[in-house]
């Protein structure tokens, strides 16, 4: 399993591009999202709370990130917190880590918008891009523990997006809106999807996680025809270049990757699907 | 577009530089800010709340408590206040808190900001009821008036007892004493009738003897 692609035609034509995945990603994000509003205006009470901390149907979730913030600042868990992360923690253990940004985080949409708005910038040559080092958000994450311990507060927890963007649609605190529209001019202006690949240490956490989810994406050598259009969709590329342009394995391994499926939806040839990687060889 | 050409590991001597400059930076930014992100004012938190810098660490932000709450007095604050953005208050005047049996906001709490351990309302230890302007009280003033008394929850228990009193002038009123089994919940607050409320909470402050 190393080298290239094994197809040397293509199936589809170059640049049919069908979004069958990304509606229904889409979907469930808004969904999400909706039922985290409604059970507050509408009083439906399925998903209560806001994305730091909630219950569905009562039962208790958690963000395993918030919850190791407060253990540290406070150097106490209670068991609730406990039930809620350890929850969530096995639920993208199963379904792949990052899964969260991309099929859940209402500020991976905004900033997907964003996104598409740089492009047309970029492509008129209004905006450059500046790359970071990836590994940034590994520093990071540890900077905010370190933080919470040594002040006895859990400061990133202040202006969590993901924490800010559904208090903002579900009790109407507008204020931290200014924080997210600073952020999204980031993005556009300065460097592409700044927050989501450098910094934030929510979806750092699930990328922990995901590294050893069974759920990826998996690579068929057979049918790939090497036409790189996975590559120019993923939000996420090197995950992609490392398993099909190096052939490091037949899944992609990065804990980085949001299992958001634009490649799976671009691919010509079917070359890419999602799999459960263990399962896959049980059944 | 073009990312998939771009090299990701602009090499290891320029990370090292970044990430020595983003921790140096974020410690001092982080611990620096801690005296001005915290807000300096205590603010009345929903009964069971653990001690000030406590509840402000162990708030996970979700707002579970304003949801459940029956009389719907619960509000979050804002990003202007630092790290109670996001933490659960009321406003007294505004709405209070009814001391609901079960103390559902309470139940609902997913981190023990707000402490399991309490289970009834009558034990709650939010702040207290002080007689701030004695000098609008209608029953200082002379009149028939324990709507505060009437109107509080902690029935039977007496939080405000009326004792009598005469002025050097020899005029005979009754003043409202607030007692130690007051927690707080700001009933009183919200229905004492003059226009601005002659009796208010201090949250978190502590009955002592003597004291009032």
């Amino acid at each position: 399993m190393r080298g290239p692609g094994k197809r040397t035609q293509t199936l589809r034509k170059e640049g049919v591009h069908i979004h069958s995945i990304r509606n229904i990603r889409w979907a469930v994000l808004i969904g999400i999202n909706l039922l985290f509003f409604l059970s507050y205006y509408a009083d439906i009470q399925v998903l209560e709370g806001t994305l730091s901390g909630s219950r569905l149907l009562g039962f208790h979730l958690a963000d395993p990130y918030a919850t190791m913030q407060i253990a540290l600042a406070t150097q106490h868990v209670p068991v609730n917190l406990v039930i809620g992360t350890l929850t969530i923690g096995g639920f993208y253990l199963l379904f792949g880590g990052r899964t969260f940004c991309s099929w859940v985080c209402p500020y991976h949409l905004l900033a997907e918008l964003a996104d598409k708005l740089r492009d047309r910038l970029s492509a008129a040559k209004k905006v450059k891009n500046r790359n970071f080092d990836y590994k940034l958000k590994y520093v990071i994450w540890l900077l905010f523990l370190v933080l919470a311990l040594g002040s006895g507060y859990t400061i990133y927890e202040t202006f969590s997006p993901p924490g800010l963007l559904t208090r903002f649609f579900v009790y109407g605190s507008w204020a931290g809106m200014f924080i997210i529209l600073a952020l999204l001019i980031i993005e556009v202006m300065y460097s592409k999807r700044f927050w989501c690949r450098y910094i934030c240490p929510v979806g750092t956490t699930y990328n922990f996680i995901g590294r050893i989810s069974p759920f990826k994406i998996k690579w068929d050598q057979q049918s790939c025809s090497n036409c790189k259009e996975c590559q120019k969709v993923c939000m996420v590329p090197f995950v992609l270049a490392d398993t099909v342009n190096r052939g490091q394995g037949e899944y992609v391994l990065s804990g980085e990757c949001t299992r958001c499926g634009e490649c799976v939806d671009a691919c010509h040839d079917g070359a890419l699907n999602f799999k459960m990687r263990y399962l896959d060889k049980i059944i | 577009m073009s990312d998939a050409k771009v090299k990701f590991t602009p090499g290891r001597r320029k990370f090292i530089r970044l990430s020595l400059a983003v921790v140096g930076g974020g410690l001092a930014l982080g611990f620096g800010s801690v005296p001005i992100l915290r807000p300096a004012k205590d603010k009345l938190r929903p009964p069971g709340a653990v001690n000030e810098t406590q509840f402000l660490a162990s708030c996970i932000k979700c707002g579970q408590c304003l949801q459940v709450c029956p009389p719907q007095v619960v509000m979050l604050d804002g990003l202007q206040n630092g790290f109670g953005v996001g933490t659960p208050y009321i406003v007294p005047r505004e709405g209070a808190c009814v001391l609901c049996a079960g103390l559902p906001c309470v139940l609902a709490c997913p981190t023990g900001a707000l402490d399991h351990a309490l289970s009834e309302g009558k034990d709650a230890e939010m702040g207290l009821a002080v007689l701030s302007k004695p000098e609008i009280c209608l029953a200082i003033k002379g009149e028939d008036c324990t709507i505060c008394l009437d109107k509080c929850p902690i029935k039977g228990m007496g939080p405000i007892v009326f004792e009598p009193r005469k002025d050097s002038q020899g005029r005979e009123y009754k003043e409202p004493v607030v007692q130690k089994t007051c927690v707080g919940c700001g009933v009183c607050e919200e229905k004492c009738p003059t226009s601005e409320p002659a009796i208010t909470i201090v949250p978190r402050l502590r009955w002592k003897e003597g004291a009032a």
